[in-house]
């Protein structure tokens, strides 16, 4: 199963304006010259490569959009603006020729998680089936919405492409050739449903958007089981710790949480999205820093307790990253 | 991995209410106990912590927030656990509330002992405001109980006060 992520920011696209692309810019041509300097060294790629990658290209601005597939199967959870190039990269095969087949899975309906439908461009050329998944009911009212004057020209029922509605069941799982995805409820203001998909023995849970309020195995009940035996999790992390306690109900949670999560159910991997779109390159780099000085803190505490911690390999999503579980 | 759930212990004294709070903070952990707060001052012992996590802590800041603004919030015996998430974790310790007492942990290279002094405000420290810097005085080293040879202090300094900084 490969895994990529198209859109990491959340709330809203986070393009990087001119002046900050300057600024950027003006940082790193100053650095190569002081490593030039220091090193005796003048390759670029070098430099590129000793220096953290979001200095370089910062961690993305499009909104929710991730795509996986395997060697039969590819499904696109939510339609965020990342759900743009995607269609692009897409257009390159049977939908560019009206014989494709889309499998979109719905989370819930916010604009972020909307925002790229009316430019995914396989929905506009006939001969296109395109297949959406959604716990909830409502999916086809919130296309015909998205798809109207005069918020965007061409409405639903004159668009290329086939659009079905499924519905899927909670927490029963639905078959997709070899992979198989269950959805779970999410702690978020409007219902939200995260997926957890599984091919042969590998598991990926994609838990966005949440706040992560219910956290024990108790509270937790029937949806505990999106967060066991899970190799990868995608976790919500928009906000830094205290940001997330006082935004009460805002749906949205912190990488401690979703870490301490991982360590209590064995969860081997967590990527950590949604950045907030009000948040610098160099914010979120600092939420980063703040999740492994509380994860050192914690690795710590566990050793003078003679207690070993489950070891999880974590990180900030970029756009564009790729996982091969 | 075996988890000590936690227990508080509640005391009155005069005007002020003091709290020990004993095993680990995490996502079990009920604050709801303490009840409402009558007195002017209530004191939090955290002595017998011995660990906490964000899922807990997360409670703990909707607890501690309930608190009236007119109730001073004293931290007291903090242990070495609980100054490592004070440092990351912001929110853990309201703005107003005053950490009294804390450990700082010394080790032993010879014999491998570990050991900790509590550091007092007012005596050995105070924090920083916007117009002082914060002050601390402390022994680099300290005589191993054990071995008798010199334990030096078992944390980044700069790190481990960093909660005595003026946040603005």
């Amino acid at each position: 199963m490969k895994i990529k992520f198209w859109g990491v920011r959340g709330s809203l696209p986070a393009p990087h304006p001119p002046h900050v692309l300057r600024e950027k810019l003006v940082g790193l041509v100053d650095d190569f010259l002081q490593y030039q300097k220091r090193t005796g060294q003048s390759d670029i790629e070098q430099f590129m490569q000793s220096i953290e990658p979001h200095r370089v290209s910062g961690w993305g601005g499009n909104t929710a959009c991730v795509e996986v597939h395997s060697s039969k199967q590819r499904l696109i959870i939510d339609g965020g603006s990342g759900i743009r190039p995607l269609g692009e990269k897409l257009m390159g095969g049977p939908c560019g020729v009206g014989r494709g087949e889309v499998h979109l899975l719905m989370t819930h309906f916010h604009w972020d998680h909307v925002i790229g439908l009316p430019f995914f461009v396989p929905i506009f050329v006939p001969g296109n089936k395109i297949h959406v998944y959604s716990v909830q009911d409502d999916a086809r009212e919130v296309f015909e919405t998205v798809f109207k004057k005069p918020m965007f020209p061409v409405p639903f029922d004159r668009l290329g492409a086939e659009v079905i509605f499924h519905k899927l069941e909670p927490r029963k799982p639905k078959e997709f050739n070899d992979l198989k995805v269950t959805p779970y409820q999410l702690d978020h203001p409007d219902p939200c449903w995260g997926f957890k998909i599984e091919q042969g023995n590998k598991v990926f849970s994609y838990c966005v958007d949440t706040e992560g309020i219910r956290v024990s195995p108790a509270d937790l009940g029937e949806d505990l089981p999106l967060y066991q035996n899970v190799d990868l999790m995608v976790f919500d992390a928009q906000y830094t710790f205290l940001e997330a306690a006082e935004k009460v109900d805002w749906g949205h949670s912190s990488a401690p949480v979703g870490l301490d999560l991982a360590v209590r159910e064995g969860i081997k991997r967590i990527l950590f999205v949604h950045h907030d779109p009000a948040a610098s390159d160099d914010k979120v780099f600092e939420a980063q820093k703040q999740t492994q000085d509380y994860f050192s803190a914690r690795l710590k505490a566990a050793k003078a307790q003679n207690r070993v911690l489950t070891p999880v390999q974590w990180e900030f999503a970029r756009e564009g990253m790729e996982i091969e579980l | 991995m075996s988890s000590e759930v936690l227990s508080i212990e509640s005391e009155e004294d005069g005007d002020r209410l003091i709290l020990r709070f004993i095993g680990e903070i995490d996502e079990t952990s009920d604050f709801s106990v303490v009840g409402d707060i009558k007195k002017k001052k209530v004191i939090i012992d955290l002595a017998r912590i011995v660990s906490l996590n964000s899922l807990g802590i997360r409670n703990w800041v909707f607890w501690i927030r309930s608190i009236p603004d007119s109730i001073r919030v004293e931290f007291t015996n903090s242990p070495r656990v609980v100054v490592d998430q004070l440092n990351v974790l912001q929110g853990f310790k309201p703005m107003d509330a005053v950490v009294t007492s804390f450990e700082l942990p010394y080790f032993c290279d010879a014999c491998g002992f570990e050991s900790a002094l509590m550091l007092h405000r007012g005596k050995d420290y105070s924090e920083g405001t916007a117009d002082v810097r914060e002050q601390i005085t402390y022994k680099s080293s300290i005589p191993c109980t054990k071995c008798g040879e010199d334990m030096e202090i078992d944390v980044l300094e700069k790190k481990y006060f960093h909660f005595l900084k003026y946040r603005s």
